[in-house]
């Protein structure tokens, strides 16, 4: 066969090969819609059931803004940028140490998918680790505390990654993971992960 | 409207501008991805993420290239990210044609010709199978394809040109029967 009968075949292919079938855009939508820019906005009729849960928030948010105002008056006045950062830290201690506790919990996760998959082992449990920390990932990336853009860099890619492995089939032989270690070796996710750990625990109060 | 006024609108937080630019392009992303991976799940998958991607990072785009040849890159890197999963389907795949497929003379007027072409098409690597498909089937340039892979556009067409190479060698012997 040559150049020219090949180029005709494969062009015919256009019409025959994997033709795809009627995106459905819709449903596609409705999961892009969600993910990418939260809720939808409720229509009306909505309103009225939805006027409890924003007296709520409002009101959570009302006591959010005046408690820590009633107890910064009651502490000393700041001299230094040191302490400065000390109270900042003490301000954002439960952030901080789910931040902290996820960053070990998934750096176990991937040493450990790397490790054991190159040696052939099965890895039980893997997806489901996965999974819990996706779904871990994405309430820290949702959250209005995260404010470091590494972090938030890190863990974009970090939700790419597990989603990755989430998706791996159930066998009982050991994955072949080469494109995760692909990825996590591109992006160099397993070093920023180490230096956020490090700077997350000597940050620590 | 023009994809640079909705992706305005849309940065500013119209989703109905969100909503139409993913309208205009959602389905060739959804098209090209199904045409590599062959799996309507997945490619319902993959385009999803894309999107998701492209809405989330939409501050990013800096209008330098094309906003389809942006998004394909974004849709080709989800779908390398993901191959994985393809690898073993095509793998999966391989086995139930080659167990299906019998021994068979083939002529440029043969039938089996093109489900030969199609086997050995999945056969090849995804560095190589995917410029074929994006040049040969979907028609895009090199230029675009470079864009898109990230890669050199001589190196789009050394590729391309490996992968014909690979399948015409597959394919030697047909029609000189």
């Amino acid at each position: 066969m040559d150049e020219k009968e090949l180029e005709e075949q494969l062009a015919h292919l256009r019409d025959t090969w994997r033709v795809s079938p009627e995106p459905p855009l819709a449903e596609m939508w409705q999961n892009i819609e969600a993910r990418a820019f939260g809720p939808p906005v409720r229509p009306r009729s909505w309103t009225r059931a939805l006027l409890p849960l924003a007296a709520t928030l409002f009101l959570g948010f009302g006591i959010g803004q005046v408690v820590p105002n009633l107890l910064r008056s009651t502490t000393p006045v700041v001299k230094t940028d040191e302490e400065a950062a000390q109270i900042q830290r003490a301000e954002q201690p439960a952030f901080v140490g789910v931040a902290t506790n996820y960053l070990e919990r998934v750096t176990a996760l991937l040493v450990n998918l790397t490790d054991e998959s190159r040696k052939g082992h099965t890895l039980e449990g893997t997806t489901e680790r996965a999974r819990d920390l996706l779904a871990t990932t994405r309430l820290l990336l949702d959250s209005p505390d995260i404010s470091d853009p590494h972090l938030r860099d890190l863990l974009d890619d970090l939700e790419l990654v597990l989603a990755q492995i989430v998706r791996l089939p159930r066998r009982d032989d050991a994955p072949d993971v080469y494109l995760i270690d692909q990825a996590l070796d591109q992006r160099d996710v397993l070093p920023r992960l180490r230096v956020m750990l490090a700077e997350n625990l000597t940050s620590e109060p | 409207m023009n994809d640079l006024e909705l992706i305005a609108g849309a940065r500013a937080g119209d989703r109905m501008a969100a909503h139409r630019l993913y309208e205009r392009h959602a389905p060739r992303v959804y098209r090209l991805l199904y045409r590599t991976v062959g799996d309507e799940e997945m490619a319902r998958e993959y385009t999803q993420d894309t999107f998701v991607r492209v809405f989330q990072r939409l501050d990013q785009f800096r209008g330098e290239a094309a906003f389809t040849t942006w998004l394909h890159s974004v849709a080709m890197s989800m779908l390398f990210t993901g191959l994985r999963k393809v690898k073993r389907l095509r793998s999966r795949e391989r086995e139930l044609t080659a167990a299906e497929s019998h021994p068979a003379k083939t002529s440029l007027g043969d039938p089996h010709l093109r489900d030969r072409l199609r086997s050995e098409l999945e056969r090849l690597p995804v560095r190589l199978r995917v410029p074929v498909v994006m040049h040969d089937i979907e028609g895009f340039t090199h230029r675009e394809i470079a864009e898109t892979l990230g890669i050199p556009e001589g190196t789009s067409k050394a590729r391309l040109a490996e992968g014909r190479s690979r399948l015409r060698e597959a394919l030697a012997g047909i029609g000189r029967d």
